[in-house]
């Protein structure tokens, strides 16, 4: 899925100034607020999962940009509405990882974006 | 690329926590090395970052990279770790709201630095804590 269908199936917006990812497609996620998950569970994960990735949070701080750099995912999809300060976006603009941004709740867009095709760690 | 450094690392600065790593991965980046092992030794260092970060008084973060592994050597100030054998338990935690609000304290840091690297070594006393751990490239 590209970028742009994305934004359209979750009806969100990109935070970050458009990002050049050459052919970039998104066919993974993972969901959670604690980065401490995310780096245990992911670790092992299979090559590409994070590569092709969106990581959906409600965490809105550095360290999920600092998280999402460490795991290479290519995008964050920041839940309810909440809206990273400037200096978060422009951290994350500066490592190349896409930032959008919905109102929905985080169990919510996850289902759009399930029902879309976009796959799971256990749908592996 | 440089094959070694050391960095600073300060107490609860949360908003600037995870460039000693970032620093790390962008030079292992520059060497010919699998993306999965980089990507190993990114999440190990910048858990062993936070913690020197939210339950330290504040340290450094010296690495040494060699044709086959990397080495990082965490030394911070204090307070130390009463019981380490505890302290590695998934879900032992002793971190403050603040560093909750930044998405850390769950209590699975160490046991995810652990379980990353080949060799983990870990000392502490309450003049301070010094996290040795060692990731082979193959
Ligand atoms: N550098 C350190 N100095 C003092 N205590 C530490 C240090 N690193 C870890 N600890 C102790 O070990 C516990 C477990 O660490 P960890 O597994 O990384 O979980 P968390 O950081 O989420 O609390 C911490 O809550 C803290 O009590
Ligand atoms: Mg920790």
């Amino acid at each position: 899925m590209t970028v742009q269908k994305i934004v359209e199936v979750i009806r969100g917006k990109e935070l970050t100034p458009p990002i050049q990812k050459e052919d970039f497609e998104l066919k993974y996620a993972f969901s959670g607020d604690l980065m401490s998950d995310a780096l245990m569970v992911l670790r092992e994960a299979p090559e590409g999962f994070c590569e092709a990735g969106i990581l959906i949070t409600g965490n809105v701080t550095m360290q999920s940009i600092r998280t999402a750099e460490m795991l290479d995912f290519a995008a964050i999809l920041i839940t309810r509405g909440k809206v990273p300060s400037q200096q978060v976006l422009e951290q994350a603009y500066n490592s190349n990882i896409i930032v959008l941004g919905t109102n929905d709740v985080s169990f919510s867009v996850c289902g759009k974006l399930y029902n879309a095709g976009i796959k799971g760690l256990s749908d592996l | 690329m440089e094959n070694s450094g050391k960095f600073t690392i300060e107490a609860m600065d949360l908003e600037n926590a995870g460039s000693v790593s970032s620093n790390i991965k962008k030079t292992l980046i520059g060497k010919n090395i699998p993306k999965h092992i980089i990507k190993r030794v990114s999440i190990a260092v910048y858990e062993a970052e936070i913690n020197v970060v939210i339950h330290s008084y504040g340290g450094t973060c010296s690495y040494f990279i060699d044709d086959d592994k990397i080495r990082v050597v965490f030394e911070d100030t204090g307070p130390g770790i009463e019981d380490i054998e505890q302290a590695i338990q998934p879900g032992f935690s002793t971190a403050n709201t603040q560093a909750i609000y930044y998405g850390f304290g769950a209590g699975m840091g160490l046991m995810n630095i652990k379980n990353a690297s080949d060799i983990f070594n870990l000392t502490s006393s309450p003049k301070g804590t010094i996290l040795d751990i060692t990731i082979n490239f193959n």
